[in-house]
């Protein structure tokens, strides 16, 4: 990844309007220096990969507290493939059963962040993503 | 290069990574994309500014969706502030401006943060205007921070610009003074719902009939009263905005522009230039209290600074 400034697309996908957790650690990212776009409540998978690839990010946090995880984030890192950009890295949050992350690993969501994750778990994740794609 | 490659081949992301770069390395930007930015402008370039929170992306929404109705391709840049402490950004005009399920190669909009430049935009917003510009949209839009009286940078990269006012700001003594009640091209009055609307449109009125800048001009800007929620009055302003640039008048206005435009290029250029060298500069002493001295010494390295090259 290249030099400059991390810019970080916070998304809430599908029909959930439980913003809180979202907005949260949208505005804790900027408190460490990260550039965050936030696209609000209620988007598509493809608006939310539009949006990556115009922004140019190079993470996408999704935050999704109505259970349909196992769909939407599959969805977004699949339509992300199909635009050539896979290097963006996908991570979600939210109420995400245990049992659903290794699925969820599997199709490519890097990491996945439960309740209880404090902000700075959320930063040495950023920093060791981008710390390992320099190398 | 790669990046000029793509943005020949029309390729979205191409333009979305040179703006990048454009906001990283204004410099680098500039050399790497010397050809691209060279070339005469093409689109016609509408600016937004006003105070937070008066209702700029919402107005920017609708613009887009009309343009977009007939037809037309639309770029948008919206500039959000950066924060003092940490250097990050919350860009969040995208919210309001993104319209679900819309053609990307019809609509691209790009949020960029200030990164502490203080003129209502940012410092790789030059370059980021002309690569835009390059690729081709038949529309640009640009939205500066919320600002407040003195942010009038947009004037030197929009072709039109709209400052957007809201109610109970202040008085007309307010709307006298020097800065950004100067810069407008067009004035919208939004949420003009609200109660004090009608009186600040006709305090604005009045200031462009009786106020000896406005005598004697070749354009006198218009007032529109809108209402962006529920696009009261968007109809008009969306009507002047597309015929503005068929209008003798204006033409004859984007001339003198333009030129200032130029020199305002040039200008950004050289800052973000001395700005680097300044940063680079303060890193190399120890900065424990003002005096003149310290600043001469500092100059006198970015001098030999320049000397090395």
């Amino acid at each position: 990844m290249e030099k400059g400034k991390v810019r970080i697309l916070i998304a809430k996908v599908g029909l959930d309007g439980h913003d809180r957790g979202a907005k949260y650690i949208a505005q804790a990212l900027r408190d460490k220096g990260y550039e965050v776009i936030y696209t609000g409540i209620r988007q598509t998978p493809e608006d939310v990969v539009k949006a990556a690839i115009q922004e140019d990010v190079q993470f996408v946090g999704l935050s999704l507290l109505s259970g349909a995880h196992n769909q939407l984030f599959p969805k977004v890192a699949q339509l992300l493939k199909e635009k050539g950009a896979e290097d963006i890295v996908v991570f979600g949050g939210g109420v995400i059963p245990a049992d659903d992350i290794p699925f969820l690993k599997s199709q490519g969501i890097k990491e996945i962040f439960p309740p209880g994750t404090t902000i700075d778990e959320v930063v040495d994740f950023i920093e060791k993503t981008l710390k390992d794609a320099a190398h | 290069m790669q990046l000029i490659e793509g943005l020949k081949r029309r390729d979205l992301r191409a333009l979305a990574k040179a703006i990048s770069l454009a906001e990283n390395d204004p410099l680098k930007a500039e050399e790497v994309f010397g050809e691209v930015i060279s070339q005469p402008p093409m689109s016609f370039k509408v600016g937004l500014t006003g105070p937070p929170g008066s209702g700029k992306s919402t107005l920017i929404r609708n613009i887009v969706s009309r343009a977009v109705e007939e037809n037309m391709s639309v770029g948008v840049l919206a500039v959000d502030p950066s924060s003092p402490f940490s250097g990050g950004a919350l860009l969040a005009d995208r919210l309001r401006i993104a319209i679900p399920n819309l053609d990307p190669s019809k609509v691209f909009i790009r949020s960029l943060s200030s990164r502490g430049h203080l003129g209502g935009l940012s410092p790789g917003i030059v370059a980021s205007v002309k690569l835009m510009d390059y690729y081709g949209f038949d529309l640009l839009l640009l939205e500066t921070v919320g600002v407040g009286q003195a942010e009038v940078e947009v004037m030197y990269l929009a072709d039109l610009v709209g400052v957007v006012l809201v109610p109970n700001l202040g008085d007309d003594i307010q709307a006298m003074k020097s800065g950004l009640m100067e810069v407008a091209d067009l004035f919208v009055v939004n949420k003009c719902t609200l109660q004090g609307a009608e009186k600040l449109r006709l305090e604005l009125e009045s200031l462009i009939e009786n106020s000896p800048r406005f005598q004697n001009v070749l354009w006198k800007p218009p007032v529109f009263s809108t209402d962006a929620l529920t696009g009261e009055g968007l109809e008009e302003l969306w009507a002047f905005i597309k015929n503005s640039p068929r209008d003798e008048n204006f033409l004859k206005l984007l001339e003198k522009k333009r030129k200032r435009q130029v020199h305002f290029q040039i200008y950004q250029s050289l800052l973000n230039y001395f700005r680097l060298k300044a940063e680079d500069a303060m890193k190399l002493l120890s900065l424990d209290h003002y005096s003149p001295t310290v600043v001469r010494e500092l100059i006198k390295k970015i001098l030999e600074g320049r000397e090395e090259e």
